[in-house]
């Protein structure tokens, strides 16, 4: 364990999890920080700035999901929720709340360290809106609006482009189906999850290699979308 | 019969009026006798007062006629009916007056009094029939007790007809229905379609073999009558303006009360489900954490250990650390097969419709199975440009993942479980085909039944027994139709899935 890796605030109320958790963390050189109510949670939050924060929503003082409001927007720590309750409507409200990412339990220990990685390297250095982003085969030069495919230029169109801006812009993050269809339609009022999904079939016929069997564009069941990051074990690989 | 009831009343009253003035010129003559009085004709005023007051105008007019012709009896020549003078004309004007004024003041007075009599006995009998049916727990109650207040104000029979339930229409209560014809049931059944239910009281007589027939009944607006009397009349003769008035009163109060019965079983039933939603809520979220959690904490210890560097460099300590992972993980599909059929059984499943993708949902499920299917070769074949489908994705989902796994279970490794999509009249079609043991008769039948495990399955695979069963009501919750099929032993299993494909709208996106 060094002193100069990434500090992680664990805010669980079971002490078997937080055990895990800090013998999962401090095996890759993680710095562990424990808390197990909403109150010390935010306290140790406030008080030492931790790169990522691990939360299990059931504490006994409270909601987790507090936490995840309360650190919304000027905080640099990132948010992965933890949850036994697989429940879709659940993890869109968390996301929509700030949370950057959401975890059922039981997970394995490998998937929760790709995730927390991901999450922590766009925290430390927010995609600024001129990088290039790539994902396999695939470059996106945001600040040209340009995109290739195995060196190759692909035309996109205006609503495309900007469907595809906000993925790279969060990639590795799910953005839900309403924060998709507001960063492409903006305030036009635009609710339907029917207009998103022809979108994306068409955005996705233009990038993908097999666009029946998405590799980049991965959808989050009943959630929304994500832009893979190739640091990302997909869910069996973790297993 | 009631006419000539009416007829001798009349007649009679005509009589009292004639004796009445015959009363009075006996006393005239009387009064004559003692004291000679220049106008006698004062006294017969009274025979007409009387009249007009009690017997109506027609008595009163004849009593007046009367009495001038009793009048000129009195004059010079005494006892001579002489109708000339002058006077005797004042007279019968005078009298005839007086008869029209006094009968009609006294007929005003005498209808005021009748009907503030009969709308005290009115009101009397609507307070007894709501004192009966505000106790009534069901509408069995409501119906008997309009039934016999109607039968008791009406001295006939009468039968309720209402729609219960859904149940076509029908006689309620413990009212007949053998005595109402054909006809009455047709204009009753009218009644409760013609879509006219703003157009309030409804009432018909019907005529038939003699016999007469009323039907009742009270729609609110926009909804059809929710009780119809008809009212057996023997003969022509039906109730009177009054009865029918009151008759549809005792039917709005009745129809109120079904009303207000109904609401509140509605009410009672909402209550007891959210309470039984909360228990169940409590329940499945106390099993989920109280099994999930230590399971969390052996996983991802599994997990952390496995990819440890000390243990990933020796083979069977990592061997051992990823048996403990696979076990926890089977284990935690048990527990969330458990969690479904609780949720299956206890009818809590209201599906979240979204537009997807059917890839979508497959590559999802493909992906979440992987590991399970790790030993066997998937062969999939889309079709190109799939409609999109309204489903709730991590149900179907989730149905997908336990044939999937199902099909792995009971089929050799290496041998290839093959899924295609189609879209054919109006659905889209998912088959999962498998090169396993094939179906027996009784599989065939009773592979969906919860807790069913095929008799000839090795006893070696471990399952619940739920994974299908879950799986077939997840689809149905969507719509869908799931079936499954073998071509004999050993020539594996065949599931089809059938998923409804939603009238399509166009969608234009707008875009360029």
């Amino acid at each position: 364990m060094t002193k100069q890796g990434p500090l992680v605030l664990v805010i669980d109320d079971e002490p078997q999890m937080r055990r895990l958790l800090t013998a999962g963390f401090e095996l890759q050189n993680y710095r562990i920080l424990q808390a197990g109510t909403v109150k010390s949670g935010l306290e140790a939050a406030i008080l030492h700035s931790p790169d990522l924060i691990i939360l299990d929503l059931a504490l006994p003082d409270g909601d987790g999901a507090q936490i995840v409001e309360r650190f919304r927007g000027w905080s640099g720590s990132g948010v992965i929720v933890l949850s036994v309750i697989k429940d879709e409507a659940e993890k869109v409200r968390l996301l929509e709340l700030g949370a950057d990412d959401y975890v059922t339990k039981p997970f394995s220990m490998a998937e929760l360290l790709a995730r927390a990685k991901v999450v922590m390297r766009r925290h430390a250095r927010a995609v600024s809106p001129d990088a290039v982003i790539g994902v396999g085969s695939l470059k996106v030069d945001l600040a040209n609006r340009q995109v290739t495919r195995n060196g190759r230029a692909v035309q996109l169109s205006p609503k495309e482009f900007r469907l595809l801006n906000a993925l790279a812009l969060n990639q590795g993050k799910v953005l839900t189906h309403n924060q998709l269809l507001k960063e492409v339609w903006g305030g036009a009022g635009v609710e339907d999850v029917q207009y998103l999904r022809i979108l994306v079939r068409k955005l996705r016929q233009k990038i993908e290699d097999d666009f029946e069997r998405p590799a980049y564009i991965i959808t989050e069941l009943g959630v929304g979308y994500r832009l893979r990051n190739l640091e990302q074990h997909s869910r069996h690989d973790a297993g | 019969m009631r006419r000539d009831f009416e007829l001798r009343k009349r007649l009679r009253r005509y009589a009292q009026s004639a004796l009445a003035v015959l009363a009075a010129t006996a006393l005239a003559a009387m009064i004559v006798k003692l004291l000679p009085l220049l106008h006698v004709s004062t006294i017969f005023i009274v025979p007409v007062l009387v009249s007009a007051m009690w017997w109506g105008l027609g008595p009163a007019l004849l009593a007046a006629a009367l009495s001038v012709m009793m009048g000129t009896l009195f004059y010079t020549p005494r006892f001579s009916f002489h109708v000339a003078e002058t006077a005797d004309i004042l007279d019968l004007a005078i009298f005839s007056i007086v008869a029209v004024v006094i009968s009609r003041l006294a007929g005003r007075a005498r209808e005021q009094m009748r009907r503030a009599l009969s709308g005290e006995a009115e009101v009397r009998r609507l307070y007894a029939l709501s004192r009966d049916i505000s106790s009534a727990a069901e509408p069995g109650e409501i119906y008997d007790a309009v039934a016999a207040h109607l039968s008791r104000l009406l001295h006939r029979p009468v039968a309720l007809l209402a729609e219960e339930n859904g149940q076509p229409l029908r006689a309620v209560g413990s009212t007949a229905a053998e005595d109402i014809p054909p006809v009455v049931w047709e204009m009753a059944s009218r009644l409760l379609h013609s879509h006219q239910y703003g157009v309030r009281p409804v009432t018909e007589m019907i005529r038939q073999d003699g016999q007469s027939y009323l039907v009742c009944a009270l729609a609110e607006q926009n909804q059809p009558p929710a009780l119809i009397a008809a009212v057996i009349c023997e003969g022509e003769e039906g109730p009177s303006q009054d009865e029918v008035g009151e008759t549809l009163a005792m039917l709005e109060q009745g129809s109120k009360s079904l009303t207000r019965l109904g609401v509140v079983q509605a009410l009672d039933e909402r209550r007891l489900r959210k309470r039984t939603d909360e228990l169940r809520d409590i329940l499945l979220n106390s099993v989920a954490h109280e099994l999930r959690t230590p399971l969390s904490g052996v996983l991802g210890a599994a997990t952390a250990l496995a990819d440890a560097p000390c243990i990933a460099g020796d083979w069977r300590l990592s061997n051992l650390a990823r048996l403990i992972a696979e076990e926890s993980d089977r284990l935690n599909a048990v527990i969330q097969d458990a969690l479904d059929a609780t949720r299956v059984r206890s009818g809590a499943l209201v599906p979240r419709l979204e537009w997807v993708e059917i890839s979508d949902v497959l590559n999802g499920a493909l992906e979440r199975s992987a590991q399970r299917l790790g030993r066997h070769r998937v062969d999939i074949s889309f079709m190109s440009h799939p409609p999109l489908l309204r489903l709730d994705a991590p149900l179907v989902e989730q149905a997908l993942i336990n044939i999937l796994e199902n099909a792995a279970k009971y089929t050799p490794e290496q041998s290839v479980i093959g899924i295609s999509i189609r879209h054919e009249d109006g659905h889209i079609t998912l088959q999962i085909v498998d090169e396993g043991p094939g179906l027996s008769d009784q599989d065939t039948e009773r592979m969906f039944d919860m807790g069913y495990r095929g008799e000839s399955q090795n006893d070696a695979v471990l399952g619940t027994g739920m994974g299908l069963a879950v799986a077939k009501v997840f689809i149905e919750a969507n719509s869908g139709v799931i079936s499954a099929q073998s071509r004999g032993a050993d020539k594996g299993t065949q599931v089809e899935i059938r998923l409804p494909v939603p009238p399509s709208r166009i969608i234009v996106l707008n875009d360029d």
